[in-house]
């Protein structure tokens, strides 16, 4: 059997009007040209649609997380002046609650722990956020425990950033508990230099451990660097299951930006320095802590606009818009 | 000492329910506070927002929907928990 492939011959579309016609002549088709011309003048344009269609363009080259600052506004320009005609630049269908860049924690880590589990990181929280956030942003994680807290920086808009706790093992009843204006964490905060920069960060450690058979605590600690101390600002104590604190999504995601615009432009650097975890073994045992890894971890990025600026994998990164 | 960037390992008495914590290298207990009255006082001042508290789990719900790593299945799952609070 020979090796040589035979080729099927297509009609191929000519850029004369006459080749085509001669084209599909030679094999045996019809020219609809016409008839497909005439069905389209009958059918009604919907000028939302086509808005959208040229909105969703410019979303998708202000917010390709593979292309740097420059070249989005270089892409953005360039399609701008077309869409501009077509009063397309704002964007339709906002799409809020999404992951603007940030770790997840791969299956096995989920739940490669037994009767506590820990994560310590920095949160790299610039105030105001700047750019064009006008509503929600959340710099959040868990520690791995279905029931254990998000105790995370919330924006909104500009002039107000909270720190907060939200306590899954509350939920639905309680969960909203610590709610402090970020002017009051002028002692917790402190500056952080990463990769030549300095950032404002807020290191805290936020715990849950098994202290009797189903019965747990939750506990977030934040560093008071005026006082040189840890400073137990949160806890609860609770019952339930390992099954509960591991099998559900509740507890998946590490350090993350959590979105609630689209496309985000102009914020200031935010992320995740030295994040770190560290696991109790089911002799109540603490183990040691270690730097969040690429084993640990993968990245999701819900194309939001954030651009990573830089990223040790996956323990400290920071993002802009 | 521990610093921010070396932070503490857990210890003392779990059923105390007031977790201590150790230098990883000395293995000594590390200086900490109980603060938690203050902040629930900070916490109480500040307005709540049910808007906000809404859209805390509406987001949620929206990080399942775009999880490519979650199938159907286990996406209704995780949706039906959170839509309790709702």
């Amino acid at each position: 059997m020979s090796n040589e492939s035979k080729l099927v011959e297509l009609p191929v579309p000519s850029p004369t009007s006459k080749a085509a016609a001669a084209a599909v002549s030679a094999t045996n088709g019809a020219d609809v040209q016409a008839l497909f011309a005439d069905i389209t003048k009958m059918t009604p344009w919907d000028e939302e649609a086509k808005k959208a269609f040229l909105a969703s363009k410019m979303h998708m080259v202000a917010t390709h997380p593979t292309l740097d600052l420059a070249a989005r506004k270089a892409g953005a320009a360039e399609l701008a002046s077309g869409l501009k005609e077509a009063g397309a630049l704002t964007p339709t269908g906002p799409i809020p609650g999404g992951v603007g860049y940030g770790m997840f924690y791969n299956s096995p880590f989920k739940t490669n722990w037994a009767t506590g589990t820990a994560i310590y990181w920095e949160i790299v929280c610039p105030t105001p956020p700047g750019g064009n956030v006008n509503t929600f942003l959340y710099l959040t994680a868990t520690n791995r425990s279905g029931k254990g807290v998000e105790a995370f920086i919330a924006y909104n808009g500009q002039d107000q950033t909270f720190f907060k706790v939200f306590d899954w093992a509350r939920y639905p009843a309680a969960p909203w508990q610590t709610n402090i204006p970020f002017a009051n964490l002028a002692s917790y905060v402190r500056t952080e230099s990463a990769h030549g920069h300095p950032y404002q960060v807020l290191p805290l450690l936020n715990i849950t451990y098994q202290s009797a058979a189903n019965h747990w605590y939750n506990q977030v600690w934040l560093w008071n660097r005026a006082a040189n101390r840890w400073d137990l600002i949160y806890q609860f104590d609770y019952s339930a299951t390992l099954a509960e604190q591991q099998g559900v999504w509740v507890g998946s995601w590490g350090p993350i930006v959590e979105t609630f615009q689209n496309p985000y432009q102009g914020t200031n650097p935010m992320g995740a320095l030295n994040t770190q975890a560290i696991s109790r073994a089911s002799n109540n045992q603490w183990g040691e802590w270690h730097l969040l890894g690429p084993s640990d971890s993968y990245v999701r990025t819900d194309n939001t606009g954030f651009h990573l600026l830089f990223l040790d994998p996956n323990y400290s990164w920071a993002v802009n818009s | 000492m521990t610093t921010p960037n070396r932070p503490p390992i857990p210890s003392g008495d779990a059923q105390a329910g007031f977790l201590g914590m150790t230098d990883p290298d000395t293995g000594n207990p590390v200086s900490v506070a109980d603060r938690r009255a203050e902040f629930e006082r900070l916490s109480r001042q500040a307005p709540r927002d049910p808007g906000a508290e809404r859209a805390f789990i509406e987001s949620k719900i929206e990080m399942i929907r775009k999880d490519s790593n979650l199938t159907e299945a286990e996406k209704e799952r995780a949706i039906e928990e959170l839509r309790r609070g709702l």
